[in-house]
């Protein structure tokens, strides 16, 4: 009797002590991953870049192996192509950049487009204090030459982020080459009963979101070929038309308000006269800003007719409302950087909900009826 | 101590291995070279189940085939009157919700494990982006699974022969 009770203490003891092992290996684990998150923080927006550059390049990787090209060789080809690209593009903005002569003088022109349009508005609408908000936005053009001014220390500054340039493709590589173990790994940690639902859900949502981000960058670059050459044929300058084309393109990533933003950006340009005046063949200097105009409104209607339904469908349709709201959201919290990114982010959500709700409805984790459910699994117990 | 620890670092590629193993017993990939076979292990999850716990459920949506490594399987389905009806018993090297990977139908019973059971899962969406990118691989695996079906289809039909018999027997 006496040594039973002895060992189920035992028992009891070893018990507690398995547990308390356990447990503090666990503590010990997680403390590792705090501290090895704190650590790379700093560079945590460089492995997330590098997450996102994969899965932009991933489908290039499969597609390779499909042509029956080694999954190693692709990702090598690929990087040989985007330093290359890169370095090109690099080199053709340098040549593009204007002289910081040209910059000056763009500045002037800017300031003495201020002062006009300054006069204008206190001689028709004195009611306002104009005099300080447009002092403080030629102090701002005026902060924004002294960049201009210091272009080489820009760049070395760059140059200076040469970490960043190590670790995002050296992440990149890594993503896409072990990517598919990686993700193996995480899935097989799923427990049992979320199992296939996780695995379906997440395809699904892959499948939709994927098409869709990688249909929107296509089009920005179709957007941004076409305008450029539309304002190179209404009489810009190359390397202004290329530079312009280029934002206009960006800006298009954000539905309804991007395309405002580029023909507002075009038409500040003809404003500012930083178009000399031997380019302006078309349409005339007084006439350029209906050239802009048609520019935008073509591409647009290109945009509408062609690209979007042959790139992107109809993947994912969010209302004009959600839009704009989402992108004020999204440019109140992050600044440019917010109002490109919500809209995916949004889109990404929409799907995510979407597809959950449906998988969870199917896989009975949705259930309306959750007492008979539980009843019926009984019942099956039994 | 030194050999557990060059265990534990190859026991990825035994794992492997073993699933390969298990693949070369399994009808669904027949005529299928060891190349091919290491293609689909890339493609397959391992996964342990505890004895009671389900692989799927009747009437959730069907997205991936189960081959049974080891342990034991009951398919199961729930009659009107709320009785379990065990439909069949699945063992080792055998495999089951191969339907899932040809439609969209929900499935039509359930799997439950009767003992610890090790399973290999290969997805449909997974298999068929393997068709695309090695259609020789994937044609051979489209007619194994449609033979599989044939051949459980005829003892279907033999078992309903055999059913509608003795049900002609009882009445008269």
């Amino acid at each position: 009797m006496n040594s039973q009770t002895e060992i189920s203490n035992l028992k009891k003891r070893t018990f507690l002590e398995l547990n308390l092992v356990k447990l503090g290996f666990y503590i010990f684990l997680i403390m590792i991953f705090i501290l090895g998150m704190y650590s790379i923080l700093s560079l945590l927006n460089a492995v997330l870049a590098a997450l996102i550059i994969s899965y932009l390049l991933n489908p290039i990787v499969i597609f390779g192996e499909r042509m029956r090209i080694p999954r190693n060789y692709v990702i090598a080809i690929i990087f040989i192509t985007l330093i290359l690209g890169m370095g090109s593009l690099i080199m053709a903005i340098i040549t593009c950049f204007p002289s910081t002569e040209t910059m000056l003088m763009w500045k002037d022109s800017i300031i003495n487009a201020l002062d006009k349009f300054e006069i204008f508005l206190t001689t028709k609408y004195n009611f306002v204090n104009w005099d300080e908000f447009f002092k403080r936005a030629i102090e701002k053009i005026n902060e924004s030459s002294i960049i201009t001014n210091k272009l080489p220390a820009l760049l070395s500054s760059i140059a200076g982020l040469s970490s960043l340039l190590i670790i995002i493709p050296f992440c990149v590589i890594s993503f896409l080459a072990q990517g598919r173990e990686l993700k193996k790994i995480l899935f097989e940690m799923i427990p049992n009963r979320y199992f296939e639902i996780s695995i379906i859900t997440i395809k699904e949502v892959d499948n939709i979101f994927g098409s869709y981000i990688r249909g929107t960058i296509l089009e920005c670059f179709a957007i941004g070929i076409f305008t450029s050459i539309g304002f190179f044929i209404i009489g810009f300058p190359l390397q202004i038309a290329i530079i312009t084309g280029g934002i206009v393109g960006i800006f298009n990533a954000i539905p309804y308000i991007g395309p405002l933003f580029g023909g507002g950006i075009g038409i500040i340009i003809t404003l500012l006269n930083i178009i000399p005046k031997e380019y302006t063949s078309i349409f005339g200097v007084s006439n350029s800003i209906l050239g802009v105009v048609i520019v935008i409104v073509v591409v647009q209607l290109l945009d509408n007719v062609y690209f979007k339904p042959s790139i992107i469908g109809k993947s994912v349709n969010l209302h004009p409302m959600i839009v704009l709201l989402g992108v004020m959201a999204g440019s109140n919290l992050f600044g440019f950087i917010g109002m490109l990114g919500a809209i995916p982010v949004i889109a990404i959500l929409k799907v995510i909900i979407i597809t959950l709700h449906k998988q969870l409805k199917g896989f009975q984790l949705l259930s309306d009826n959750i007492i008979s459910l539980v009843t019926k699994e009984e019942k099956i117990v039994e | 101590m030194e050999l557990s620890r060059w265990k534990n670092i190859f026991k990825k590629e035994e794992e492997d291995a073993d699933i390969i193993e298990i693949f070369k017993k399994v009808p669904l990939f027949d005529y299928l070279n060891k190349k091919e076979l290491t293609k689909i292990s890339h493609i397959v999850y391992a996964r342990e189940y505890k004895a009671e716990e389900y692989l799927f459920k009747e009437g959730t949506p069907g997205s991936a085939l189960f081959i049974i490594k080891t342990g034991n399987v009951s398919i199961e389905k729930i009659s009107e009157n709320g009785e379990t009806l065990v439909l069949a018993s699945i063992s080792e090297e055998d495999f089951l919700g191969e339907l899932s990977l040809l439609n969209e139908i929900p499935r039509s019973a359930s799997a439950r494990c009767k003992t610890i059971t090790k399973a290999v899962v290969l997805f449909k969406h997974e298999l068929f982006e393997l068709i695309k990118s090695e259609p020789r691989t994937g044609i051979k695996i489209l007619k194994n699974l449609a033979m599989m079906t044939g051949k459980r289809l005829v003892s279907t039909t033999n078992e309903l022969i055999t059913c509608k018999k003795l049900l002609e027997g009882s009445n008269e």
